[in-house]
């Protein structure tokens, strides 16, 4: 287990320099300097140069790659460009933020899914199968950022029950800025429940479907034995789903913190990308990423734990 | 019992017989099965409506989809001349929802199909060649797999810079690695099969076994997935015009529609809501044919 473990964690390692690599890549090849941004036309090429040697963008493509590569290593991804405050510090602060959306939203979903599932795999076939299925089916089908615009429409306009935008002011009550959290809670929820369901049926079924169900069966075991037999094979792929949906909602929540203003990471990002705002848009990007690799080799060390037949 | 002996003599044999050997192929029973399908024939003929009325969209409308008067901003559904309203401008919004179809749908389905070039071809010549092929191909997919779908499309339309052609450009890297797993699971455990390795044993080059007999047995499950596919690319698709990183406006499209009427919703807030609801009505569309078609063809994935 600790070597399977390992193995996957050297793995890791190639994936991550390769996505530093495409980040860095991908700034550098964009149409449009940076440094344009904030000068003005008329600006003397003195100025320009130095203001190029300030932030690093005169020295060459690799030597640029390889420092921006220990800063990031270091924990230091330079200075926004947009207000000239420390990239990490204004990360941080919009990623806890994205991540307590992604936490409350990641447990809604996916409790409601696994419910939708189990049920509809439970009933196969009847009006209860069929009506799970459609809710799933409609929760993976829903444009996130529309619902949004509906969930608003329905209780901040047409009634006055939830406030729409933002966080609320600091200087609230802790209970009194929750109620803020409802509405992107429920829209970010519902990609997961629906994808969640439909998976967990499918899984749920092909499981029940094998020779060893119906041995056990055979052989007597209770209702409840068997079914905790069907969760445990069932259990690993489902797993691993799960955690790529988080991932989605912590690197994918860009679409719905801009409905809701929301300031989170993926505000962040969008903010960045119109203001051209490189060290935060490189910081961004590549920290989400890494998240994401992270997340995924948790996924793959906690399936081999559940199903031993994983660890080779 | 002695007739017994009497009926092994060759005779005809009994007429219900001859009906089983008809020869049916699996593509006629995917065919047969889905006409007997209601929800995916419902559904094929929502998508066709929907293809129909963008593709035909001068037919169907009689303004122009960028004509509009501020005398008219935002009238509600059901107005005299604008059955379905007007937008922020005066346009008419029924004009504007077909028109937006075109490019709405070119921009969720030319992804995917690009990426079903790229991304399968790469799938079949890593799941083809095995060995180290296979291994650099798969794993710099892994790299883009290392990141959330919707973060890479907007980091490389935001990189980019808006436009159509770079919202395509961006959907198609996305979709490459997942076509391209997709394809190399399946080619990979084809080649082990028999029928294969009979094949190659009897001299049929590389480009032959694959033209012959990869093709058209990794076709169902790969087309299966790329039909889901094309569902997540509308959602995104007019997401980046939303975010205002796709198509631009005053050009009609889902996205950009639904965003310039972000503010109406204080007053037309139906209106402002028709965008969003094409939208989900075709990429619900293709989800339930996807569905369709994967139990028609009896796929399984676990992609």
């Amino acid at each position: 287990m600790l070597e399977f473990a390992a193995r996957r964690l050297l793995l890791a390692i190639p994936v991550l320099f390769g996505v530093s690599l495409v980040v860095f890549a991908l700034v550098h090849i964009a149409p449009g300097n940076p440094i344009d941004m904030l000068l003005p036309p008329e600006a003397s090429p003195r100025v320009i140069a130095e203001v190029k040697a300030a932030f690093g963008f005169d020295k060459p493509l690799y030597v640029q790659y390889l420092l921006w590569l220990r800063n990031a290593l270091t924990g230091s991804f330079g200075v926004s460009i947009f207000n000239a405050q420390p990239v990490l510090g204004q990360l941080l602060v919009a990623l806890g933020n994205t991540l307590i959306l992604a936490i409350l939203a990641a447990t809604l979903g996916f409790g409601l899914g696994i419910g939708l599932g189990l049920l509809a795999a439970a009933h196969h076939g009847s009006w209860r199968d069929k009506l799970c299925s459609a809710v799933a089916t409609i929760g993976v089908s829903l444009p996130n950022y529309w619902a949004a615009i509906v969930l608003v429409m329905f209780t901040s306009v047409l009634h006055n029950w939830l406030p729409a935008q933002g966080m609320g002011a600091h200087s609230l009550p802790w209970w009194d800025r929750l109620q803020y959290l409802v509405l992107p809670v429920i829209t970010l929820s519902l990609i997961p429940m629906g994808v969640v369901g439909r998976f967990v049926r499918a899984t749920t079924l092909e499981v029940m479907g094998q020779e060893f169900v119906s041995a056990l069966a055979a052989k007597g075991l209770t209702r409840r034995g068997i079914i905790r037999h069907v969760c445990k094979n069932a259990a690993p792929p489902v797993l691993a789903l799960m955690g790529l949906q988080f991932g989605y909602l912590l690197g994918g929540s860009i679409l719905v913190e801009t409905v809701f203003n929301w300031p989170g990471s993926g505000y962040l990002l969008n903010l960045a990308i119109f203001r051209r705002d490189i060290p935060i848009l490189q910081a961004t990007i590549v920290l989400l990423a890494f998240l994401f690799v992270i997340l995924n080799l948790l996924v793959d060390i906690a399936q081999a734990a559940i199903d031993p037949r994983l660890r080779r | 019992m002695l007739d017994a002996s009497a009926s092994s003599t060759p005779s005809a044999p009994p007429a219900d017989v001859i009906a089983t050997r008809v020869p049916s192929g699996y593509w006629r029973g995917v065919a047969r099965r889905l006409a007997r399908d209601p929800v995916t024939l419902g559904v094929s003929l929502v998508l066709a409506g929907i293809v129909t009325i963008s593709a035909f969209a001068p037919v169907v409308t009689s303004g122009h989809p960028y004509a509009g008067s501020v005398l008219h901003r935002l009238e509600p559904i059901g107005t005299p001349g604008h059955w379905l309203g007007t937008d922020e401008n005066g346009r008419d919004m029924w004009t504007r929802l077909c028109y937006g179809g075109r490019l709405s749908l070119f921009a969720g389905v030319a992804p995917v199909m690009i990426a079903l070039f790229v991304g399968g071809g790469l799938g079949l010549l890593a799941g083809y060649a095995g060995g180290i092929v296979n291994t650099i191909l798969m794993r710099l997919m892994d790299v883009f797999y290392a990141f959330p779908s919707v973060l890479l499309a907007i980091a490389i339309c935001g990189l980019l810079g808006n436009g159509l052609g770079n919202a395509v450009l961006a959907l198609s890297v996305v979709f490459v690695p997942p076509l391209a797993r997709i394809t190399e699971t399946v080619v990979a455990q084809l080649r082990r099969r028999d029928f294969i390795e009979a094949a190659r044993a009897s001299g049929s080059t590389a480009f032959q076994v694959i033209r012959h007999h990869m093709l058209i047995n990794a076709l169902g499950p790969v087309l299966v997935y790329a039909t889901s596919l094309i569902s997540v690319s509308i959602i995104l698709a007019a997401g980046l015009s939303f975010l205002g990183l796709g198509v631009t406006p005053p050009r009609p499209e889902w996205g950009v529609m639904l965003n310039a009427l972000r503010e109406a919703i204080y007053v037309q807030p139906y209106v402002a809501a028709l965008p969003g609801l094409m939208i989900f009505l075709t990429s619900m569309c293709f989800n339930l044919m996807s569905d369709g078609l994967r139990s028609a063809m009896d796929v399984r994935l676990n992609a």
